[in-house]
């Protein structure tokens, strides 16, 4: 407890546990001064707070030294490799991998990353194998990794393009992020399959596109691009009639949970029973304001990816720059698209990405005939009718 | 001699039977709930799908583990009475041991076909109660097959270890849950003491049953209804 909230807290104490004054008996209110005199006598049966605070941090600088001796590593023990413009750094004996694996993931990101300096900052990329535990921690110089002797090469990969695209992030406009969420990870996913990092980007934007319950989304989705445009939230002048029926609006809000007041109950009622579109619209800024963009980030987190892509060189950096530019005018600055180029071609990956539901169905069913046989071969094969 | 011990079994498992038919017949339908048919002109049902997929994950594990417990007691129920009886009848009858297990076998699968049905029905039914739009598809029948593998696959297994000894059933079981462990503290055992170690022996493990061409990826794959 720091000297502060001591006083306060005394001075709490003795506002609530004060002995009642009765009203004909009253005195003259203290003064400040009397408070402080009589908070600091009560103090000295507080123990000293300065030297509590400077024992826990002996005991944490304790605690962490201890730390490193049981895991082998300390911070003075690791060691510091370039790769391109990333500080790279790691216990000596992981070096060499650790800048093999930043090499590989900033072969993603290097040609569109024109200004490195700017965009990486001083932040130092760390890497760790280790299963006794770590020293590497994320901080606001280091960007770490930490992982086990057996994480696999695909998955190894995975967190170090996560880990350059959590740093770019930290230099993203904030409007950029708050459109898109993250920077997007960039280049052909490691492995075969996707991860809970690395999803199927494409293929997840195509689910959402088809479900999404808004006329814009469904009108994308069947081939307007002007409609996709305005699903994305890139076009400022689009109105709510642009991207719902007002049926899918009141559908939205059916679905919302209790009302949490008693005027935002009052416009439901108006809203669902007496046709009252402006409360409509009122519930649905009020309960979930994103829904004025109508497809999610994630889809919207796959245009600024395709955006990069197809950008090419300096994409990053044309996406960054400029302080008083829209969304729109980022994502063209970056693809060298006009936006409803962008979008369109956009839309036709997407599309292209369906995923096929039932393709490894006949597969699966032969591999589980497969298995099905032979337990069924092993139950005919087992007996219990062996006497003596 | 089939249908007789056809006869046995049904005799035995029917009224388990039908809460399995009945629970595969409502799942489908309780997981499209609330949805229903639009009327003309309203495009509410988009949003009630949206609301379905997110939705989805709760009844998902409800589909593959209703098939194992269909599969299961199906298994256990086609040995019980043999268990039961010390096996006497069994060997009383004037065929060979496997073709017996086999007869048996063949009964109680075509047992667990009737909760399979019940579940296309349902998923039939549950497809037909909405709307869908054009960009959506339901998969009923898929659903469907996989439910009736998956019982299958389940049958299959149990009724090799009730085949089996108590001592069989009990190593194998035994065995199976000390892999498990083994394989997990191997992983981190090994890679603390021998350098250079970096194999992940339980994620393997897992991996191998659950993903292709594993025993168990058949439980593991798509279980949806309604997907684009």
């Amino acid at each position: 407890m720091s000297r502060v909230a001591a006083r306060v807290a005394v001075a709490l104490a003795m506002a609530a546990g004060g002995t009642p004054v009765s009203a004909g008996a009253q005195q003259a209110p203290p003064t400040e001064a009397d408070l402080v005199r009589r908070i600091d006598s009560l103090l000295a049966a507080v123990p000293d707070t300065r030297e509590y605070e400077r024992r826990e941090a002996l005991a944490k600088a304790a605690r962490r030294e201890e730390w490193e001796r049981r895991v082998g590593v300390s911070d003075a023990t690791l060691d510091t490799v370039r790769v391109g413009p990333l500080t790279v750094i790691a216990p000596p004996d992981q070096l060499d991998e650790a800048a093999d694996l930043y090499r590989r993931a900033w072969s993603r990101y290097a040609a569109s990353v024109t200004d490195s300096s700017v965009l990486l900052g001083d932040i130092a990329f760390g890497f760790q194998i280790s299963s006794r535990g770590f020293v590497m921690r994320n901080t606001d110089t280091w960007q770490a990794i930490r992982v086990r002797p057996w994480t696999t090469d695909v998955e190894r990969q995975v967190l170090a393009v996560g880990a350059i695209a959590a740093v770019l992030g930290r230099r993203m406009p904030e409007d950029l992020g708050s459109w898109a969420g993250a920077v997007p990870l960039l280049g052909d996913r490691p492995g075969k399959r996707p991860t809970f990092r690395w999803p199927a980007v494409y293929e997840r934007a195509y689910r959402y596109l088809a479900i999404q319950p808004a006329r814009s989304a469904s009108l994308c989705f069947d081939g307007d691009v002007d409609r996709c445009v305005m699903a994305l939230g890139l076009d400022e002048d689009a109105s709510w009639e642009d991207l719902y029926t007002m049926e899918e609006i009141r559908a939205l809000v059916t679905h919302f949970g209790p009302a949490r007041s008693q005027g935002e109950q009052q416009e439901r009622w108006s809203c669902l029973t007496e046709g009252d579109d402006a409360a409509c619209i009122t519930v649905v800024l009020d309960v979930d304001p994103s829904a004025s963009i109508p497809l999610p980030r994630r889809v919207r987190s796959s245009l600024l990816r395709y955006a990069l892509e197809a950008g090419g060189e300096g994409a990053f950096s044309r996406l960054f720059s400029g302080d008083d530019t829209t969304i729109s005018e980022r994502l063209e600055d970056a693809s060298g698209m006009g936006v409803h180029e962008l979008v369109e071609a956009w839309r036709s990956r997407v599309i292209a990405s369906r995923p096929d539901v039932i393709a490894g169905m006949p597969l699966s069913v032969a591999v589980a005939l497969a298995w099905i046989g032979l337990m069924s071969f092993l139950g005919l094969r087992s007996t219990r009718w062996r006497i003596g | 001699m089939f249908q007789q011990i056809l006869f046995t079994q049904w005799k035995s498992f029917r009224l388990g039977l039908i809460p399995f038919a009945v629970a595969a017949f409502g799942l489908p339908l309780l997981a499209v709930q609330g949805l229903g048919p639009v009327p003309e002109g309203y495009e509410g049902a988009r949003v009630g799908l949206q609301f379905l997929f997110d939705s989805w994950q709760f009844w998902l594990p409800w589909f593959p583990a209703l098939a194992v417990t269909v599969g299961a007691t199906a298994a256990l129920n086609a040995w019980s009475w043999d268990h039961k009886t010390d096996h006497i009848y069994a060997l009383s009858l004037p065929i060979s041991r496997p073709r017996y297990a086999a007869w048996k076998m063949g009964a109680g699968a075509l047992l667990v076909v009737v909760p399979a049905l019940g579940l296309w029905l349902g998923a039939l039914a549950a497809s037909a109660s909405i709307d869908v739009p054009a960009s959506v598809n339901t998969y009923p029948t898929a659903l469907a097959v996989r439910f009736f593998l998956a019982s299958l696959l389940a049958y299959s297994v149990f009724f090799a270890l009730a085949a089996g000894t108590i001592r069989t059933t009990v190593i194998v079981l035994s065995s199976f849950a000390g892999l498990i462990i083994l394989t997990a503290v191997m992983t981190d055992y090994a890679s603390a003491v021998v350098p250079g170690f970096a194999f992940d022996f339980s994620g393997w493990f897992v991996e191998s049953l659950v993903e292709w061409p594993g025993p168990f990826e058949v439980l593991s794959g798509n279980w949806s209804l309604i997907d684009v």
